[in-house]
């Protein structure tokens, strides 16, 4: 009989162990469930702090790039045609019956700065790139590659309901108007060719049949800084670049962008 | 009057609850205050049933569980963080289980008895509203809480564990009477509720100063 109960009270506590054990399993479990979503949590959360400090730090050097783009096109256009201008107006003024057609050229010189400076304003202005959209930009900034008078532009799109965010528009217009600009300083090329398909993943082509270069040099030098900040951002935007050159043959580039 | 020595961590947690009421209140856990208030009349009743000159507490302990249910169900109410339908659901349950309890008391098992399937009800849906509880943190609570943090996980966490032993204890308690099963010299049930009733009682006052230290999100 006291066998019998003694079986009794283990059975019974050998339950409630069972069934302690079950409970505490649940709570230890919920407890690491928890811990593994804040640790997910926070994963994320450095993460975006991650993206968002890179894109500060894209923002910055495209900023100071622009700057850069200012110095030189004032000086460069800008400044060159204003010293003419000046000039013509000393000389203008040195005579005792100002020389009429000497006037219009002053004129000219000036109207021609004027334009030079709305085109700069234009391509710089981040809220025009919202504004008109990336390939009405790009336009414009071939149209200012052709208004050089060396190179003919052409652009090809095609069109697509997605379209890329703000951010997405201004990193990409930017990375484009760097590339024009290698094109125009160091490719001596008379024909460059964009084509922008916006179908899922957005592409862009940029092609020229300039001197072209050798890749892999160029990417390990100094001179490849441009080119690496290009890789930078495009990445920053998930997506890849593919840059093919052969010497005297032109150089084929290809943007990859995923939209989401 | 005698105290049996558990009942130190429940006068504990009376009086922890009135010091902190303002967080309890914060946290709609206000009704704590007068269930701890019966749970110790009723505990210092039951310890000292020869002294009032009566043959068994199952009396009062019956009464203690009709008392005390509503509060519970209150508490879990508001712990659950239910949306309309849910509330409508709940409070048929809760009216259900009220019914049967009343059922109980008056005619099934009756007040002459200890009602062992009252308190096995309870102890089930303890079981069952705890859990919930415990999952419905895991899923509302802001992403950076950190769970053991939450006085809901304390009071649910603690009253899951002493539900799993009442629930076998008390269920088993006619026959444990009946067969006179003992562990060191005591009833079974005297012998493994008091270690339990410590355990719930110091997880109710822990979480009642998180209470009235976390502000409620």
């Amino acid at each position: 009989m006291q066998q019998s109960k003694e079986e009794v009270i283990v059975t019974i506590i050998a339950i409630i162990g069972v069934l302690l054990f079950l409970g505490i399993l649940f709570l230890v479990m919920l407890l690491y469930y928890n811990n593994k979503k804040m640790q997910m949590t926070q994963a994320t959360l450095q993460m975006k702090n991650d993206f968002d400090q890179q894109l500060l730090r894209s923002r910055l050097e495209i900023q100071d790039e622009i700057f850069n783009t200012i110095s030189q096109e004032i000086h460069d256009n800008v400044g060159q045609t204003l010293s003419l201008a000046k000039i013509q107006v000393s000389i203008i003024d040195q005579q005792k019956i100002p020389d009429k057609k000497m006037l219009q050229e002053v004129k000219d010189s000036i109207g021609r700065a004027m334009t030079d400076l709305r085109d700069i304003a234009k391509s710089l202005s981040g809220e025009r790139i919202q504004l008109l959209g990336l390939s009405d930009c790009v336009a414009e900034e071939l149209e200012r590659l052709k208004k050089t008078g060396t190179i003919n532009t052409s652009l090809t799109i095609i069109d697509s309901d997605q379209k890329p965010g703000y951010q997405q528009k201004l990193i990409l217009f930017r990375v484009l108007q760097e590339l024009i600009q290698n094109i125009l300083k160091h490719a001596n090329a008379s024909e460059v060719t964009v084509q922008i398909d916006y179908n899922d993943p957005l592409k862009i082509v940029i092609q020229d049949n300039g001197i072209g270069f050798d890749v892999p040099t160029i990417q390990e030098g100094k001179q490849g800084l441009g080119l690496q900040h290009i890789k930078k951002r495009v990445a920053l935007l998930n997506g890849s670049i593919q840059i093919n050159s052969i010497i005297n043959n032109g150089t084929h580039i290809t943007l990859i962008i995923p939209y989401a | 009057m005698q105290l049996e020595w558990f009942q130190y961590f429940q006068i504990a947690s009376l009086l922890t609850a009135i010091i902190c009421w303002r967080g309890l209140a914060r946290f709609s856990l206000l009704a704590f205050i007068p269930i701890l208030i019966i749970t110790n009349i009723t505990e210092t009743l039951g310890a000292n049933i020869r002294s009032l000159g009566l043959a068994n507490s199952y009396n009062i302990y019956n009464i203690y569980i009709l008392l005390v249910t509503p509060f519970y169900l209150y508490v879990y109410r508001k712990m659950l963080l239910m949306g309309k339908n849910e509330k409508k659901v709940f409070i048929i349950i809760a009216g259900l289980c009220m019914c049967f309890l009343l059922l109980n008391f008056l005619f099934m098992q009756g007040p002459q008895q200890f009602d062992s399937y009252s308190a096995m009800l309870i102890e089930l849906l303890n079981i069952v509203f705890c859990s919930l509880i415990l999952l419905r943190l895991l899923m509302v609570e802001n992403e950076e809480t950190i769970l053991y943090g939450t006085p809901y996980y304390w009071i649910s966490a603690s009253t899951l564990l002493f539900s799993i032993v009442a629930l076998v204890a008390l269920g088993l308690q006619p026959y444990i009477i009946r067969e006179g099963i003992t562990l060191w010299q005591r009833s079974l049930y005297r012998a493994l509720l008091p270690v339990a009733n410590a355990f719930l009682y110091s997880g109710y006052i822990y979480s009642f100063i998180l209470c009235s230290k976390a502000k409620k999100k």
